[in-house]
């Protein structure tokens, strides 16, 4: 099944893992609710990430404003727990650490090749807070990654 | 710039195809709401069976009554005629002792006579081949040649009459009235089985039960939706009062008291969480505010308060949330014999409960103390519950029976909102001793 691939997608658009699993919850239910519209227009797996992916705008869009910046400064230091011989996982969790915005519109644009059209009707912001918000996840993700390097260079 | 396409590069050639096997206990979580979804029409289902069960029920009832009623007729018919007969025939028996010596024509003008008296009598007579069967047995073969005559004269129907007056001795005269009361009184006792009677039935009851769930969802939050759960047993008490409606029908209702009780287990508990640490754990929604001190949280809240603050500890990790919510049941519930014998019956129960709040909280239990979190603020306070089950009773005594009522309680609407697709249900065995009046 797709259920693999689809979980991947929940955990990268999720903040963390049962999140994530929530996401993947939410996204099945609303599958099987609605298999019924779904024309067999265009692959089957494309039409589920599509609903995978509005599941987790929707979750993330209505909790925006509850979003604290500070985050970002806590969740370096959870980075440090992150195995490193890991690599995956080290840049799963980087993604996941990213505010909801960044990481929203990091996976959209980088991951699931949206324009930033598109991105800024889905989460209802203009194309440039899409553009500043791409630009701010790379530096944040570059650092992390730079700060890893510089770790595993140390050990 | 190219060292962004570098990072955007890295993650979609890392991560782009990234898949990852979810917790199969997802399945039976995503499984449970789906069938929730499917349930609802079930429980509507149910619900409609319930009520129709009453509805038939009470338009039974007229038409269930109108049975009873004839044997009831029958046998006050009996008691009334049996005694005015007997003075009849006493007066026949004085009227042909006086008139012995006279020859066969005064007896016939006589008879006459009495025939004219009782018209009333006849429309009676029918029900009453018993007594003439008896009468006619007891006819000597002398009076019966003696009565030929007349028999022919007179119509069949007063047949009857005439042996009466006809017989010449009067000492069988008396044999056959005793026969008679006799026949009467066996005649009240045959068409009159205490059953009829007994139409009341009146039952203190104690309780087993057991609350169950279809689902491991969890109505007190989300949180808690994946720990482990199971129902608990209790006790009942209540008097059940049932009241018989026709041959095989009965009605039943009563008071009962009715527990629920649902316990959530592995629960993680943490203290000494920081008020910084505090507002990024609400808003996440990933933890409930015990107390001031202490916090219940999922296990990847958990891992990250500790990472966080120094300070956090994890108090349990295997503490309980028990729920319990109380109820005073008052079912209406209707009760078909699958068969009667004197000593044992068995019969199936239907019909619903009003289950009517009266205590609900929340506990959480630590190994050496407990802490009351509150009470649900999802619960209706006026529930109802869809029941079916068995009911078997064993005659210990004279109108007192052993009653076994095995019971199935399917709530219906226990929650206002929020249930995150939990679904009760209960069952439970009910005894006690039965008293018929």
């Amino acid at each position: 099944m797709f259920s693999g691939k689809l979980f991947g997608l929940c955990l990268k658009y999720a903040k963390n893992y049962p999140d994530a699993e929530d996401v993947l919850q939410d996204s099945f239910v609303t599958i099987f609710e609605k298999i019924h519209q779904y024309k067999y227009q265009g692959s089957f797996e494309g039409w589920a990430k599509r609903i995978a992916i509005n599941t987790a705008l929707k979750r993330y869009r209505s909790q925006s404003k509850l979003q604290i910046v500070k985050e970002i400064e806590t969740s370096e230091e959870v980075t440090l727990e992150v195995d490193e011989v890991i690599e995956t996982d080290f840049l799963l969790n980087s993604i996941q650490e990213l505010p909801d915005k960044y990481r929203l519109v990091f996976n959209l644009y980088a991951m699931d090749h949206f324009s930033h059209k598109e991105i800024s009707e889905m989460l209802n912001i203009s194309v440039g807070t899409s553009k500043s918000n791409l630009s701010r996840a790379r530096l944040i993700l570059k650092e992390k990654i730079i700060a890893h390097r510089k770790q595993q260079e140390k050990a | 710039m190219e060292d962004n396409r570098n990072i955007d590069q890295l993650f979609r050639e890392r991560l782009g195809d990234f898949e990852k096997k979810p917790n199969p206990e997802l399945w039976s979580q995503i499984e449970g709401r789906l069938d929730n979804n499917k349930k609802r029409p079930f429980a509507y289902w149910w619900l409609y069976s319930g009520v129709a069960v009453v509805i038939i029920g009470f338009l039974l009832v007229p038409t269930l009554f109108e049975n009873p009623k004839k044997p009831i007729q029958k046998i006050e018919q009996n008691i009334t005629t049996a005694p005015t007969e007997d003075k009849l025939k006493q007066k026949d028996t004085i009227t042909v002792f006086e008139k012995q010596p006279n020859v066969v024509n005064e007896a016939k003008e006589n008879t006459r006579i009495a025939i004219q008296k009782k018209p009333i009598q006849k429309i009676e007579k029918p029900e009453l081949n018993i007594h003439e069967k008896e009468e006619q047995n007891l006819r000597t073969p002398s009076s019966r040649i003696a009565l030929s005559s007349i028999l022919i004269q007179k119509s069949n129907s007063l047949s009857y009459e005439d042996a009466i007056v006809e017989t010449p001795l009067q000492k069988k005269k008396e044999k056959s009235l005793v026969n008679l009361f006799d026949v009467v009184n066996d005649k009240d006792s045959l068409t009159d089985p205490t059953e009829n009677t007994k139409k009341w039935a009146i039952q203190p009851t104690y309780a087993f039960t057991s609350s169950q769930s279809f689902n491991d969802a969890s109505p007190i939050d989300r949180l808690l939706q994946s720990n482990p759960k199971s129902g608990s047993n209790a006790s009942a008490f209540g008097i059940s009062l049932t009241y018989k409606i026709g041959k095989k029908w009965a009605i039943r209702s009563g008071i009962h008291t009715h527990q629920a009780k649902f316990s959530t287990r592995n629960v993680n508990v943490v203290s000494g969480v920081t008020s910084s640490g505090l507002t990024g754990v609400t808003n996440t929604n990933n933890s409930l505010l015990v107390s001031d001190q202490l916090f219940v949280a999922d296990s990847t809240t958990v891992s990250t308060l500790l990472n966080l603050n120094t300070s956090t500890m994890l108090v349990s990790n295997n503490a309980v949330i028990e729920h319990q919510y109380n109820y005073i049941e008052v079912p209406v519930e209707f009760r078909y014999d699958i068969f009667n014998k004197t000593e044992y019956s068995l019969g199936v129960i239907s019909g619903i409960s009003a289950l009517f709040l009266n205590k609900n909280m929340i506990q959480l239990l630590l190994t050496d103390s407990s802490y009351l979190l509150g009470e649900s603020n999802n619960l209706n306070s006026l529930n109802f519950s869809s029941n079916l089950g068995i009911d078997f009773n064993y005659a210990i005594l004279e109108n007192v029976y052993l009653n076994v009522n095995p019971m199935f309680k399917l709530h219906l609407n226990t929650f206002s909102r929020d249930s995150n697709g939990f679904r009760p249900y209960f069952w439970g065995v009910y005894s006690g001793i039965k008293y018929q009046f």
